[in-house]
């Protein structure tokens, strides 16, 4: 295996440990998942098994969403509102680029993803204002304003904003060229029309899936 | 010289998939005495139900294709977040006879898990020259705003499941070497291989799909929902 590693690290032009975990992942000895699914032997009895699939199947549809919620595809940089079995909304977005940021002076880094997971409509704002955090002045090498009120921004958001935690938003954009590319410092950017229809139609507590 | 270094790599990926183990489900359990040789279509249907309802607890996505309703799905905690029909690049038949006996075999648990994925041919979305000036603005590689649409891309579950996809994309290599030797892999494992499907679906869908696959993502196969008696 690592003479293996080796020879296609010197074919490929990998160190030998990325040409061993690409051999090893690739040869099926991935160690075990990080998600261990373990499930019962079904019942003998017909009967028994076919009311147990019924019983799953009712626990399966509870878990389905039952109110509109909000998609987010980071991979091709779309929005969604959409039910289990419907789509209300389509539209391009743009999201975290994935690039990083390290202030020299400081050392603080900042990495522009947006976050994957499940979250919540926190906050529904309208003519949102932009207050800079120290990351936008550094990255085009200005001096962190002592003033408050310079770091406030009354375009940059667009006309409404969906707040869903830790400072991200779903908000509008003057970039309005840009949408459908990975652009951003983390958060959603929609185009406008789109935008209002969506912050209409959403509440406080609205699901949103970001993957 | 380059056909001699490819014939000794052949020769040691050979080796090493021997020894690799069985890959990322653990040791294969035989039966215990007496018990049916394999599962019966309501055991697999419930097999999967129970499963979904332990990957709907974990908080990353999942991976489903749903044999009944003929889609690929994308699960968080239970809510379909994203969906694409596909069909069969084979004829239907030869493909649910490989599934079915592939989930009732119960050497296979009902949720496979993502090792690897191999993009033979794609189609990039954006032209280079748009995202250079792009990438200057934001502080980031031509390569990171890139994206692409697979034509095609194969989606692997250790030797357990292989799937893959394709898509009518006009779509170019993405790497000879890479290809060559995902080739070469495919011939090697073919014979140790469980179950390996071809489906069809559209290139805007592959690219979420080849997104969105990322290692160790579980993979339910749900059978038909006919599929119970």
């Amino acid at each position: 295996m690592l003479l293996g590693a080796a020879v296609l690290g010197l074919v490929a032009g990998l160190s030998w440990p990325q040409a061993a975990r690409w051999l090893h992942g690739r040869a099926g000895g991935e160690p075990a998942s990080a998600v261990a699914v373990v499930v019962s032997d079904p019942p003998e009895e017909i009967e028994i098994a076919e009311r147990e699939l019924r019983r799953a199947r009712g626990r399966l549809d509870a878990l389905r969403v039952s109110r509109p919620y909000i998609v987010v595809d980071t991979n091709a940089n779309v929005l969604y509102l959409r039910t289990e079995t419907s789509i209300i909304l389509k539209t391009p977005c743009s999201t975290g680029s994935g690039g990083d940021l390290i202030d020299e002076a400081t050392g603080r880094r900042w990495s522009f993803k947006t976050p994957l997971g499940m979250f919540r409509v926190e906050s529904k704002l309208v003519d949102p204002w932009w207050r800079k955090p120290d990351w936008a002045f550094i990255e085009d090498n200005l001096a962190i304003p002592e003033d408050p009120d310079r770091r406030l921004d009354p375009e940059m958001l667009g006309e409404y904003a969906l707040g869903f935690g830790d400072g991200y938003y779903i908000h509008g954009t003057v970039y309005e060229r840009l949408l459908g590319v990975s652009v951003t410092h983390g958060c959603v950017r929609v185009g406008s029309d789109n935008l209002e229809r969506l912050y209409e139609m959403v509440g406080i507590g609205t699901r949103i899936y970001v993957f | 010289m380059g056909s001699g270094i490819i014939a000794v790599v052949c020769l040691l990926l050979a080796l090493a998939w021997t020894g690799a183990g069985s890959g990322e489900d653990g040791k294969p359990v035989p039966p215990p005495e007496g018990a049916r040789q394999g599962y019966r279509p309501i055991d697999v249907a419930l097999r999967a139900a129970w499963a979904e309802l332990e990957l709907a607890k974990t908080d990353g996505p999942y991976l489903v294709l749903d044999l009944g309703r003929r889609e690929v799905c994308l699960r968080l905690k239970g809510a379909l977040i994203w969906s694409c029909p596909m069909r069969y690049a084979s004829p239907d038949s030869e493909v649910m006879g490989e599934l079915e006996a592939y989930l009732a075999d119960r050497h296979n648990p009902p949720v496979a898990t993502l090792t690897g994925k191999h993009l033979y041919t794609a189609r990039e979305r954006f032209p280079d020259s748009v995202l250079t000036v792009v990438a200057r603005v934001a502080r980031v590689t031509p390569e990171q705003l890139q994206r692409y649409e697979p034509g095609h891309l194969e989606l692997r579950c250790g030797r357990k499941l292989v799937i893959d996809v394709r898509t009518d994309a006009d779509a170019r290599p993405k790497s000879r070497l890479g290809n060559a030797l995902a080739a070469m892999r495919k011939v090697l494992t073919a014979p140790m291989t469980d179950a390996r499907i071809a489906i069809l679906i559209e290139p805007d869908d592959a690219l979420t799909l080849y997104g969105a696959a990322r290692r160790h993502i579980p993979v339910l196969v749900c059978p038909t929902t006919d599929q119970h008696h």
